[in-house]
């Protein structure tokens, strides 16, 4: 495996060179990042190298052409069992047959994250390919974002390419319609979202519509396919409605993202999320969300296994209802901010904590640790079972 | 017709002090700050600058940016070239900074900024996103008055004090601003925080100023934190003046280009 990916990545890199004639602009980025967590009472620690490499050019007029390629090998501990970090009151039914399918393995990877090319006609702009999609005003939650869940640690990650045709259609100033195809097997499996954002004033108001199918698994059924071992797929038809805004009040900056889901088949269900937030003189910067999702649970003895596992595989934004979202920045020097954000779950009380050091270490070297460290009681959304820990990462542009 | 001799005497003397006597009745505060605004705020800019940040441990940061600027800095584009880490990183300010729209291309997210983000440094430079993006803030949210006439290195100057007006929206509560005679270029402008009108935060001092088409432009800024004891110096690179920049540029379409 690792001649492979040092071959690949020699593959790429002569290929990225051979194209490096003006104006093809080729960087990236090396990543070292090492995690630990204390499960079970062991401190189990896992790390990861990724080089990313982007390459962007203009070969004509309005036209641009942009890519990049992951490629990542991990180390330590690369097989993780979900249900080693769940309350024993729903792992110690499961047969120890079926045990072994909810293991999350890490393994070493290349792929094509982004490759699309932009067309910027004179009434819109169209991208064709896999790209950035990103909706919505919330800083950790996006109701109108079908495409990506945000890690709640650590928000501001880049978030992988999606396979889309986007078209931006300015109308008029301050009012673009964005309308984004997602191809899947079928029209009616594909994901269709139209956004019209329209400036009022000191505001931006997004007003949205979609539809898509939500690929969901049923984690406690097996499938009975034997072409396709695993768990029983329960996807429906997803058709969303809502609206977002951002901006200011009473000098507040101020955002709010709503979305009503209708499903087929399965439960309706709302999302909200809302916050503010201020810089102060001295540059010290605070925010706060809360974030409400009607298909979560209230109480910590109410997450079911399908629960934790939707949220775990990142098919559902969260397990829990009502949770607020505090984020407080400190700038230590010129060079480094210390952080502190909470995510406390307002139906069973439990917490994480998590400070963050960011460091421009040289002028292109970044280092970023957190801790995570959860406060709930057995069984509750951030309970000390889920793996208090943290995280270093150093990431090296070139 | 004839001059008596005092006639001719009187001619020369007001040939001589007439334009100085003029100077003289139409200089006024508001006037010369009047000039200042049209020397640093001119109708459109395009301006490629070096901005070295150096910190307290005297570590340096170095971003290489392009700006575009339209209606005397009441609307502007900044998009990052240097470091890689920053590229393509962009920010558009509208309304003189009042509405700030940042485009951040690792996430692909454009997200809107309150007015209070203005107050936050620039790349972490001693710059705010205030500093670059005010526009005509010296003729609108202050009220100026001419101190007194002192050298500044080697020339003449006008010591201006601006005293922000009670309703303006500005994070400094004064500035002194020391203007050379002749080309109206402020040659130091001091900052005075808001908690602080006596102690000066920050000063900024205009290097190099040389005349571009016919604005006389300061090819080298230094913004130095008194505080801190931190300094940022913007070079420009390239800059050019009253072009025709379209109003298409100045929007979210063209921030995410």
């Amino acid at each position: 495996m690792k001649k492979r990916l040092t071959l690949a990545a020699a593959a790429v890199i002569i290929s990225c060179r051979a194209l490096a004639q003006e104006p093809v602009s080729l960087y990236g980025y090396y990543e070292f990042q090492a995690t630990g967590a204390r499960i079970g009472g062991r401190f189990v620690q896992l790390s990861s190298n990724k080089l990313r490499l982007d390459l962007k050019a203009d070969p004509a007029r309005n036209v641009t052409v942009g890519a990049n390629v992951n490629l990542i090998t991990w180390h330590g501990k690369t097989t993780w069992n979900i249900l080693d970090f769940l309350p024993p009151s729903l792992t110690e039914t499961i047969p120890e047959t079926v045990r072994p399918w909810y293991t999350l393995p890490f393994r070493d990877r290349i792929y094509l994250d982004n490759a699309w090319v932009r067309i910027a006609l004179r009434y819109a702009d169209i991208t064709l390919g896999r790209q950035q999609l990103s909706f919505g005003s919330g800083y950790v939650w996006n109701p109108l974002d079908l495409f990506n869940t945000r890690d709640v640690l650590d928000p501001a990650y880049e978030q992988p390419g999606h396979n889309a045709l986007r078209a931006d259609l300015p109308l008029a100033a301050r009012v673009t319609l964005t309308a984004v195809y997602g191809p899947a097997d079928s029209w009616e499996h594909s994901t269709k979202q139209a956004l019209l954002k329209i400036g009022v004033a000191r505001m931006d108001i997004t007003l949205s519509a979609a539809e898509t199918r939500w690929n969901r698994h049923d984690y406690e059924t097996v499938s009975e396919d034997p072409l396709q071992p695993g768990f029983a797929p329960a996807p429906a038809q997803r058709t969303l409605i809502g609206g977002a805004l951002a901006g200011e009040m009473a000098g507040l900056g101020v955002h709010a993202e709503y979305a009503r889901n209708c499903m087929n088949p399965g439960r309706d269900f709302t999302e909200f999320s809302g916050g503010i937030d201020y810089t102060f003189k001295s540059g010290v910067y605070l925010l706060t969300e809360y974030y409400r999702n009607s298909l979560g649970r209230t109480g910590s003895g109410d997450y079911t296994l399908n629960d934790w596992m939707r949220f775990l595989a990142a098919e559902q934004k969260t397990a829990a209802r009502d949770q607020v979202y505090g984020l407080l920045q400190i700038p230590l020097t010129d060079l480094a901010s210390l952080g502190l954000s909470t995510i406390y779950v307002v139906g069973d009380g439990s917490a994480a904590l998590v400070p963050t050091l960011s460091w421009s270490l040289l002028q292109n070297v970044e280092l970023t640790a957190y801790l995570n460290l959860y406060t709930g009681r057995s069984g509750s959304f951030y309970a000390p079972g889920m793996g208090s820990g943290g995280m270093v990462r150093f990431r090296i542009y070139f | 017709m004839t001059f008596t001799r005092s006639t001719t005497c009187m001619f020369i003397l007001l040939s001589a002090l007439g334009p100085r006597l003029l100077q003289a009745q139409a200089v006024t505060a508001e006037g010369i700050v009047e000039r200042v605004n049209r020397v640093m705020s001119p109708a459109s800019i395009y301006c490629r600058a070096k901005m070295t940040i150096t910190t307290t441990s005297g570590e340096t940061r170095t971003f290489v940016y392009d700006s575009w600027s339209k209606n005397h800095g009441e609307k502007n584009l900044i998009r990052y070239l240097e470091p890689v880490r920053s590229r393509d990183q962009a920010t558009l300010m509208l309304n003189h900074a009042d509405d700030i729209w940042m485009y951040f291309p690792r996430t692909g997210r454009v997200r809107k900024l309150a007015t209070h983000a203005r107050r936050q440094k620039m790349e972490g430079s001693d710059f705010s996103y205030e500093d670059m993006g005010s526009g005509d803030t010296f003729v609108d949210d202050f009220t100026p008055a001419i101190v007194r006439e002192e050298t500044m290195r080697d020339s003449l100057c006008w010591l201006i004090e601006l005293t922000r007006k009670p309703d303006a929206d500005i994070s400094y509560s004064r500035c002194l601003m020391w203007v050379t005679k002749g080309s109206y270029v402020p040659l130091v402008i001091d900052y005075y925080p808001e908690n602080d009108p006596q102690t000066a935060e920050k000063r900024l001092i205009q290097k190099r100023i040389t005349l571009v088409s016919t604005y006389p432009t300061a090819m080298e800024m230094v913004m130095r934190n008194l505080g801190d004891n931190t300094e940022t110096v913007m070079e420009i690179l390239d800059i050019s003046y009253d072009l025709d920049l379209p109003d298409s540029m100045f929007t979210e379409r063209e921030l995410k280009r």
